[in-house]
């Protein structure tokens, strides 16, 4: 089974300022800005990584157990989602 | 004919001459890369910078061998250099552009040295380098801003090359939140790999994962085969050679003196 | 994750004043435009093609500016002019810029880009146009100085809209326009489009005060600011940013623009030079040349006739029509004027909203 994947939506803007990373959401005059490992699987999704990717990433970066890992980056692409930040990929 | 000005820059073992007929583009150069300047360089690469007018398609950039021919290509920068010659043309719309194709350049010419080059800080610690790999987010920053200023080599990319029967970390120019304004290097002490935790703690790892998590840090613009068993085969005797650990850091809290011990060389 | 909906969130804002960090930068693609407006601050010598055009930085400058500017931490990138329509090369620019992530604004009048830019420019994803309208077609045509400009500029500007790009309906408000605002703002409605009635004239850019006379009486001003049902572009959004009124500018601080020949100024309309990309590289100017470092400096207490005026939180101080008045650190009489009217009819300002954009 093709793992899911996912991408940046459209029309977004993006910039790494002083070391915190924004993102504009200009269909909703918003303003996102991802913390710590936010910002890890957010860069991952522009790579097109998959979740299992994802976890792997990070449980190197953090001292976290896989299990949990998954459940918080699950959570995580969730928000995006219903923020229409990002999007499925077809398959 | 308008006569044409150098300027050599060296980081680490590899040294370049850009040679131009425009001085401001030279001028560019100088003041992008003050520390690496070098008067004498060692068996340079002769490059002619040259103008790139017309826009190219959007691409991931990457370098190609064939024969003696290498080609280093980019939207924003086209170069052809011969092998054999150590010398050719590059074609760049600014001075700008050189940060990327002098990343893609070293990632080739370092399969011959026995090097690589890391997103990792580093620093000098008793007279050894202690180099820190990670990507962006993953706490390089943080630990740059704990070492003292002047032993710091880079906060953002670290050169490894073999010397002898040693391995060599080397500084470079390119730089992220914390510039470093000076060009140092020295001896390979241990890799320390970075583990947001809530405690600050190491523990030695094992070669495959220090493998696998340095290949995860490693630039590399090849699209050759034999070039990427080549960086494999350098990964796989740095890490035999090296001794890695894995260090759990907690950022908002002070290490005292857990960052020292932690990282015992 | 947080989120905040408006553009420029506290954080940015704070990040980008203590790192003086530009997040917004205008980019003057050209000064060269077909129309002739009675009140454009472009003097018509620079407007003109012949003159101009081979002074103007090439597609591969502009390219190597966005890069630039991207390395220096901008985010929102505003291209103008003189009409950017009039640039052969528009879309390669924009895809540039999209590729290095800006949020890209569009100003244009809208009579000079065919369907397959416009076309083009809507896949590439660009955040909003502002499109500027004065009124219905007669009215908007004699500003213009061109007949049938207000249907290209309507037919722009829902081509662009059906392309998925939000479109702001830009009007000044001056003498001959202001009748026209009750219909521009139905026009606005009718096609879900945004709109923005901006009261600020200001001289021409080589001195020629001649855009000055177009501008709306104080009467007319009162009636607009009267009428709670327009949206004038200096209101703010909440009382809290009342208490924080200061007379200090982001331009040069956290705004820059660039012109056609590659001259970075602190704004569109305070032309002091701080430098020219194509001879310097833009971060040796911003953070080193001598007249980026005078305005760094700046600070409330160097504004000594407005930090302690009564009306300061009332102000669309603008340090551009200061400098065009003669002094930057200085009072503008068409800041004062629009902030006593401001304060009589509750109309709440803020420095930045020039450059915000609307919801």
């Amino acid at each position: 089974m093709t793992a899911v994947r996912y991408r940046h939506a459209g029309r977004l803007a993006q910039r790494k300022i002083a070391g915190t990373l924004f993102i504009v959401d200009p269909r909703h005059a918003c303003l996102h800005q991802p913390h710590g490992s936010g910002e890890t699987i957010w860069e991952m999704v522009r790579s097109g990584n998959t979740i299992p990717e994802m976890v792997e990433a990070l449980c190197d970066d953090y001292d976290v157990e896989p299990a949990r890992a998954e459940k918080d980056i699950r959570r995580f692409l969730r928000e995006l989602r219903r923020k229409k930040l990002i999007e499925e990929i077809p398959r | 004919m308008t006569p044409l000005s150098t300027v050599s820059i060296a980081i680490g073992p590899v040294a370049l001459t850009f040679r131009s007929g425009q001085k401001e583009t030279l001028r560019q150069i100088r003041s992008m890369y003050p520390s690496f300047l070098t008067n004498k360089p060692v068996r340079p690469w002769t490059v002619d910078l040259l103008s790139l007018e017309k826009n190219r398609p959007a691409a991931a950039p990457f370098f190609r061998r064939k024969d003696n021919a290498l080609k280093l290509s980019w939207s924003r920068f086209d170069g052809d250099l011969d092998l054999s010659r150590r010398a050719g043309r590059l074609k760049i719309r600014s001075a700008g552009v050189l940060g990327t194709f002098l990343r893609v350049f070293l990632t080739h010419e370092l399969l011959e040295l026995n090097g690589l080059l890391l997103h990792a800080a580093g620093a000098l610690w008793e007279g050894k380098a202690a180099v820190f790999p990670g990507r962006s987010g993953s706490g390089k920053s943080t630990i740059s801003r704990l070492v003292p200023r002047a032993s710091l080599l880079s906060d953002e990319i670290i050169l490894l090359y073999r010397k002898g029967t040693r391995w060599m970390a080397q500084g470079t120019p390119f730089t992220g939140e914390s510039p470093v304004h000076h060009n140092a290097s020295g001896p390979l002490g241990r890799l320390v790999f970075l583990r947001k935790s809530a405690r600050w703690d190491r523990q030695d790892i094992e070669r495959p994962d220090a493998a696998r998590r340095l290949l995860r840090c490693t630039l590399f613009f090849g699209r050759n085969d034999p070039d990427y068993a080549r960086l494999l085969d350098i990964v796989r005797r740095l890490v035999g050679d090296v001794s890695a650990s894995l260090l759990h850091f907690r950022p908002d809290l002070p290490p005292g003196r857990c960052l020292h011990d932690c990282c015992p060389l | 994750m947080r989120t905040a909906c408006h553009p420029v969130s506290d954080r940015l804002a704070s990040l980008c004043e203590t790192h003086l960090i530009p997040h917004t930068a205008l980019l003057e693609l050209t000064w060269r435009c077909a129309l002739n407006c009675l009140h454009c601050y472009i003097p018509a010598g620079h407007r003109r093609k012949s003159l101009r055009q081979a002074s103007e930085l090439t597609s591969a400058q502009w390219c190597d500016a966005l890069d630039q500017l991207a390395d220096l931490g901008t985010l929102y990138l505003i291209l103008s002019g003189g009409e950017i329509g009039l640039r052969q090369d528009l879309t390669d620019i924009v895809r540039h810029a999209r590729e290095r992530d800006f949020d890209v604004t569009l100003y244009t009048s809208g009579t000079s880009m065919d369907d397959r830019t416009i076309d083009a420019l809507g896949r590439l994803e660009v955040a909003r146009v502002e499109i500027s309208v004065y009124g219905r077609p007669k009215p908007h045509d004699a500003i213009t100085g061109n007949a049938g400009s207000f249907q290209k500029s309507f037919r722009t500007a829902k081509r662009f809209a059906a392309a998925g790009v939000q479109v702001v309906l830009k009007c000044t408000l001056m003498e001959r326009t202001f009748g026209e605002y009750p219909s521009l703002i139905e026009l606005a409605k009718e096609h879900g489009f945004s709109y923005q009635l901006d009261p600020i004239l200001v001289p021409r850019d080589d001195g020629d005060p001649t855009p000055l006379d177009y501008r709306l009486d104080d009467d007319g001003m009162s009636a607009v600011f009267k009428d709670v049902s327009a949206r004038v572009s200096t209101e703010i959004r909440s009382l809290e940013e009342l208490s924080g009124a200061s007379p200090e500018c982001a331009a040069g601080k956290t705004f820059l623009s660039i012109g056609p020949d590659g001259t970075v100024y602190p704004c569109i309309e305070w032309r002091t030079e701080l430098g020219n990309i194509s001879e310097r590289p833009l971060r040796d100017i911003w953070f080193h040349s001598e007249e980026a470092g005078r305005i760094h400096s700046l600070r409330a207490r160097d504004y000594v006739v407005c930090r302690s005026c009564e009306l300061l939180a009332w102000c669309p101080r603008c340090t551009g029509m200061a400098f065009r008045e003669g002094d930057v650190l200085g009072k503008a009489a068409e800041s004062c004027r629009l902030a006593a009217l401001n304060r009589r009819f509750h109309r709440l300002v803020t420095p930045h909203a020039k450059h915000a954009v609307l919801c």
